[in-house]
């Protein structure tokens, strides 16, 4: 046993004594921070299931307002397309040279890479 | 375990194709080109739609991801 009457063993217990609070202090701090970890990462996941959530329903809400928008569009196109048949000169005739021309111009695009109107050539007159 | 959103996967794949050129016109007259060319014009104002809708979908996205990390990186103490 450790004799306290003398310096020595005071000195010996103080250390001991030191020894363990410094062990109870570092094992609860190392506690505490494991727990912060635990709370951060439940946070983490919690946060990212709402975001991807909100993320889907936005995305689904632009999607179905752009569906709205382009049948707006073509409700335009087929208005504006009966405006201009019906305007005067409409039915004139184009050169065959420059239909010819305006189609295969057309065909240059990527945009009508392997369309039908491409493809099929009319015969040649 | 959830993880961030794939953002881009929120675009639907038929955007991915573009948007098809009006057809081509159906006669050879005045009215058949310029109605045309009113058509082409309808494409491209739903292709431009279409580029702004993408970009605002990924960029909302991105930034719900970005607040998610800064919120579970608050310290402890800060509760606000």
């Amino acid at each position: 046993m450790i004799d306290l009457s003398k310096t020595g063993g005071k000195i010996i217990a103080l250390a001991i004594a030191a020894a363990i609070v410094g062990l109870v202090v570092w094992g609860g701090l190392t506690l505490f921070g494991n727990g912060l970890n635990i709370r951060r990462t439940a946070t983490l996941e919690r946060g990212q299931a709402g975001a991807a959530v909100e993320s889907g329903k936005d995305a689904i809400g632009t999607v179905a307002g752009a569906g709205r928008r382009d049948a707006g569009i073509d409700d335009q196109t087929r208005e504006n397309d009966h405006a201009i048949r019906s305007a005067e000169g409409a039915s004139a005739p184009v050169s065959d040279a420059a239909d010819r021309a305006g189609r295969d111009s057309l065909c240059k695009r990527a945009a009508y890479r392997g369309s039908a109107d491409c493809v099929q050539q009319p015969d040649p007159k | 375990m959830a993880a961030p959103t794939a953002c881009s996967s929120l675009i639907p794949s038929e955007w991915r194709e573009g948007v098809e050129g009006a057809p081509f016109p159906e006669g050879s007259t005045v009215g058949d080109w310029i109605a045309m060319v009113d058509a082409q014009t309808g494409q491209l104002d739903k292709a431009n739609g279409r580029t702004v809708d993408t970009i605002g979908i990924i960029e909302r996205c991105e930034a719900r991801d970005r607040a998610t990390v800064a919120e579970a990186r608050k310290p402890w103490w800060q509760f606000w």
